[in-house]
């Protein structure tokens, strides 16, 4: 059975995401959605199935200190999974003050959600307005952007264009694997927000536009940044999984999201890998092309990230 | 007293059950859980908000009310006959054994996530979010006890049907039925905990967490017991006829944990199961024999016997994902339920017992 594609839309309140929500849920594509909801906003979501959840933010004894999970959506969405065949997909918004990790992690932790559902993609949407001052005074703004696989950067007509590159910029400094879009009223070809495959390991090569350009940038306010490390030698697939699992073990807390494409020496496959703090999932995928330059690429997005050191962590892993 | 066991002994590890005694009974929509009730009656919750109940003897013919705007997300046996469920609806009814329905919550925001019921006590228990209500057995309001903090996943009653406990978050809350008054008990244990089960002789309750583990609670002096290895949550239990052993699901093997006197730790726990690869999905112990029943994500059932190597297979492989398993009262058939739609019975007349002797038909 095809699992169900979970889409998840953060954002502050007022951003644009119930917006957002009710052009998909009344765009004509024939499909129907399951819609969960944190708290009603003071727009109506236009949907036969809303089932609205308190927040129940869960400690895993896993011994990860930072490993929580979404309790009300693990009840959530396998009891939605009982009404079989009802609905094409589910949609989850949260509250704008919303930590997106636990809802990632509920994801990678629990196997009934698993068996029956997938992340999609975290879709942020932004107010071009005040992301500023937010990036600036709120640690979920930052964290809801590190999180993201796709951005809305709505409102576009109530800012400038040199507002809108400077603000692309500072995204960027917080996540560089990120899609951004800008739009107005959070009008956006569907395409580009649902389907996404972010979380397939399968579909992380999407990204790659993003993904090949290589660099960090510090933003000044603060601590959220994106790290990309490349390597053109194929890598030691051992000395590679010591290092990432020693990585995501020790500084899991500080790094949010993780993601990677690697060569491995003696390899014809891709290997895939993806993480949400201490959790990660990973596995070879599909061949390298003959034309494809066997370059291994990773992102790290995180706080405190110690770049130098992950750097030569990484390089160490060449193969000897 | 354990019960005498029948001549099953000789032929459980020896053969598989021939196909011919495993009878599958398709419905109209796809099967989200089955309860037996007295009287030989036997009810489904269907996955279109529908709960169709009838004979277990003749499956074929049960006749399905429309009960939930959405599907039951808890269903049970009720206390004296019939059955009571609960939906994402926010709805809880007893359907009682003519087909009428007695509505115990109205439709509404809260999901009802899990319900209980005791013969015993002639109450139904009823969890809507955070709140525990009791009913009695015509499905009157008795009592609705203040919201504990996190939502409510399971429900349980103890032998006696005087206390009635409830899993949350944290641990376990335990009140005395009578009206629900008094200060209830908590069992405190860090983590989420998902399913519960109180033990036949009172002395024990055991949650599954969400870290897939086991958590039991001495309930006399409160001594802490831990249970791990399970490579899922473990959301089904079954304790024996003997009330000795409590066998769960959770792992590709069924895993029975022994409760003699101080429980059981330090004792490893029995296990049987043929496959590494399928996990155990439900458990269900014989009425009378010592003996459990296991079904498998594969849609295999075995059976084995506590304390003896081995398992016997009852049910090939095939049909939907297990989503129900149970024995008739008298031990003599035993039903499972699936995704798909399907109630398969397993005619086990060998195994049949009366309740007057106690053993098992002699052939």
């Amino acid at each position: 059975m095809d699992r169900v594609p979970v889409t998840v839309l953060t954002g502050y309140l007022g951003a644009g995401k119930t917006t957002l929500l009710n052009r998909i849920l009344t765009e004509q594509h024939g499909k129907r959605y399951a819609v969960v909801v944190n708290e009603f906003g003071e727009i109506g979501i236009d949907n036969d199935l809303v089932v609205e959840t308190d927040e129940e933010v869960f400690e895993m004894n896993n011994g990860c200190i930072c490993c929580t999970v979404r309790g009300d959506l693990i009840r959530i969405l396998t009891g939605l999974m009982r009404r079989k065949g009802r609905f094409d997909a589910i949609l989850i918004e949260t509250t704008g003050l919303a930590d997106p990790a636990p809802v990632a992690q509920t994801f990678f932790v629990d196997e009934d959600v698993q068996a029956k559902a997938k992340l999609d993609a975290v879709v942020t949407v932004v107010d071009a307005r005040n992301i500023e001052a937010r990036l600036a005074d709120s640690k979920e703004a930052r964290e809801q952007i590190a999180f993201a696989d796709v951005i809305l950067l709505n409102k576009t007509d109530l800012a400038t264009a040199e507002d809108l590159d400077r603000i692309e910029g500072l995204i960027r400094a917080v996540n560089t694997s990120a899609e951004i879009h800008r739009t107005r009223n959070s009008v956006i070809d569907l395409d580009k927000v649902l389907d996404r495959g972010a979380f397939d390991l399968d579909r992380i090569l999407a990204f790659e536009p993003q993904f090949l350009r290589e660099g960090h940038v510090h933003s000044h306010n603060d601590d959220i940044a994106s790290i990309s490390l490349t390597a053109v030698e194929p890598l030691d697939e051992n000395k590679f999984n010591r290092w990432i699992s020693s990585i995501l073990q020790s500084k899991g807390a500080d790094i949010l999201r993780s993601k990677g494409i690697l060569s491995f020496v003696n390899q014809d496959d891709q290997f895939v890998f993806q993480g949400v703090h201490m959790l990660m999932d990973g596995d070879y995928r599909r061949p390298w092309a003959a034309d494809d330059p066997r370059i291994s690429r990773i992102v790290f997005i995180g706080r405190n990230l110690d770049v130098p050191a992950l750097k030569a962590g990484f390089e160490a892993c060449r193969a000897a | 007293m354990p019960p005498e066991f029948g001549t099953f002994e000789d032929e459980i590890y020896a053969d598989r059950l021939p196909a011919s005694r495993v009878d599958c009974f398709p419905q109209a929509a796809g099967i989200v859980a089955l309860a037996l009730g007295a009287s030989d009656t036997l009810a489904v919750a269907l996955d279109d908000g529908r709960i169709a109940a009838g004979s277990a003897l003749a499956p074929a013919e049960l006749s399905a009310v429309e009960v939930h705007d959405g599907v039951s997300q808890a269903l049970a046996a009720g206390p004296k006959g019939g059955f009571v469920s609960g939906g994402d609806d926010g709805r809880a009814v007893l359907l009682g054994p003519g087909g009428a329905l007695t509505e115990l919550l109205p439709a509404g925001k809260a999901w009802v996530g899990a319900v209980a019921a005791t013969a015993a006590g002639g109450l139904i228990a009823v969890a809507s979010g955070k709140v525990l209500r009791l009913f009695d057995a015509a499905g009157t309001l008795q009592g609705e006890a203040p919201p504990v903090a996190t939502t409510i996943t399971a429900l349980a009653f103890n032998p006696k049907g005087k206390r009635v406990a409830a899993a949350h978050y944290g641990g376990v809350t335990l009140w005395y039925a009578a009206g629900l008054a008094g200060t209830p008990k908590a069992l405190p244990w860090k983590g989420s905990h998902v399913s519960l089960t109180w033990s036949p002789d009172g002395r024990f309750v055991v949650t599954g967490t969400q870290d897939k583990e086991l958590h039991g609670w001495r309930i006399d002096d409160g001594v802490d017991m831990r249970m791990s290895g399970y490579a899922a949550k473990v959301k089904s239990f079954a304790w024996s006829a003997d009330e000795r052993w409590m066998a769960c699901a959770g792992s590709p093997y069924v895993t029975s944990w022994d409760f003699i006197g101080k429980g059981p730790m330090g004792r490893p726990p029995h296990q049987f199961g043929a496959s590494e690869e399928f996990l155990a999905t439900h458990v269900a112990a014989h009425p009378k024999l010592p003996v459990v029943a296991a079904c498998f994500e594969d849609g295999r059932i075995e059976m084995g016997r506590f304390m003896v190597e081995g398992q016997v297979l009852l049910k090939e492989v095939g049909g939907g994902l297990p989503t129900g398993l149970a024995w008739s009262a008298d031990g003599g058939r035993l039903y499972m339920t699936t995704e798909d739609g399907e109630i398969f019975v397993v005619d086990l007349e060998d195994l049949k017992v009366s309740a007057a002797s106690g053993k098992g038909k002699r052939r």
